[in-house]
């Protein structure tokens, strides 16, 4: 683009090049700030909006005690102690969903594993833990806590593999979903 | 606006040529200004980060002891780390607030480290860890560690 203008005098409208100038100016600047505008203001790191990292969460959780003692009606009680961790009770719960037994009746041990990742997740995400087996991955978790919503935009998983009955193997994954908007996150 | 004939202007009529061009000028200078600031934070962000991230690495690194590996650290040598030592030592002049929390069965502050300093911070630096450790019941339970500096 030029700033000359071809009137009937051939004379050069300095205005014309004034706003060309003007407009590169601004096209300039404006590629230069959308360049520079997405760099982050955090470095995320190991982190999710300067929090644990998923992965850590759910390897820390893993190995930790469940501090209450359960007791699950099992046809008959089946007792497990506050030093069991959360793996143990897990294998424990999948081992008896195996055997045909329902869910309902882990519902204390589920509602404390719950409580487990809401103690130690950042308040701004909601946590949710699903185990999958690897050898169906087509069927849904074999087990929810709580059950996952539809929507999980922007949220942050990582998965690790926890030993189920025999040769078995279940993948764990923690799901982080966003509880506010993610701006805020 | 006419166009410049004779190739001498008056000075109103070269009024917006000068206030386009001003403009143009003034975008180009303030959007360099504003780079360069963003830059510069996001350098220094990047730094503080970092050393948080070197604090927390050191004091987890003494809970855990790599020369022990597999033992898993108490409660008890939580609460007793010295953790200003540490942060002395990594942080250098900088100022930093460092505490080891439990995060289960109960959220309980177990130790923290500070420089005492009362100024307040511009931009801090952020990092978080987690870690396993055995209470005095044989119990395995979950440790933060946190750090900010500034």
């Amino acid at each position: 683009m030029c700033g000359r203008f071809d009137g009937e005098s051939c004379a050069q409208l300095a205005v014309m090049d004034a706003i060309v100038f003007f407009i590169g100016a601004v096209l300039v600047s404006n590629i230069i700030m959308s360049y520079v505008t997405p760099l982050p203001n955090h470095s995320q790191g190991n982190s999710i909006g300067g929090d644990t990292d998923p992965a850590e969460i759910l390897r820390t959780f893993l190995a930790t005690s469940l501090c209450e003692s359960v007791v699950v009606d099992l046809g008959q009680p089946f007792y497990m102690d506050d030093r069991t961790t959360a793996a143990e009770s897990l294998a424990i719960e999948l081992l008896a969903l195996e055997a045909g037994h329902d869910m309902m009746q882990f519902d204390r041990l589920n509602g404390l594993i719950h409580d487990m990742l809401r103690a130690v997740c950042n308040p701004a995400f909601e946590p949710y833990l699903l185990v999958l087996d690897m050898d169906d991955d087509l069927s849904g978790p074999v087990l929810s806590i709580p059950c996952v919503p539809e929507v999980t935009k922007n949220a942050y998983a990582s998965s690790t593999e926890i030993p189920g009955s025999g040769a078995m193997v279940y993948l764990a994954e923690l799901v982080l979903c966003p509880t506010l908007l993610p701006e805020l996150v | 606006m006419k166009a410049d004939d004779a190739g001498v202007a008056g000075f109103f009529e070269d009024l917006p040529v000068l206030m386009f061009v001003l403009v143009g000028v003034a975008t180009l200078v303030l959007c360099g200004t504003w780079v360069s600031r963003n830059l510069n934070a996001v350098q220094v962000q990047e730094e503080l980060d970092s050393l948080a991230e070197d604090l927390v690495n050191s004091v987890m690194s003494r809970l855990l002891r790599p020369e022990t590996p597999g033992l898993m650290p108490s409660v008890t040598s939580a609460q007793n780390v010295d953790i200003s030592d540490i942060a002395s030592r990594v942080v250098g002049e900088r100022h930093y607030l460092i505490a080891i929390i439990a995060r289960y069965p109960s959220y309980t502050w177990l130790n923290t480290g500070s420089d005492n300093d009362t100024a307040l911070p511009n931009t801090t630096g952020y990092c978080s860890r987690l870690l396993n450790v055995l209470d005095g019941y044989g119990s395995t339970i979950m440790l933060e560690v946190r750090a900010i500096v500034w």
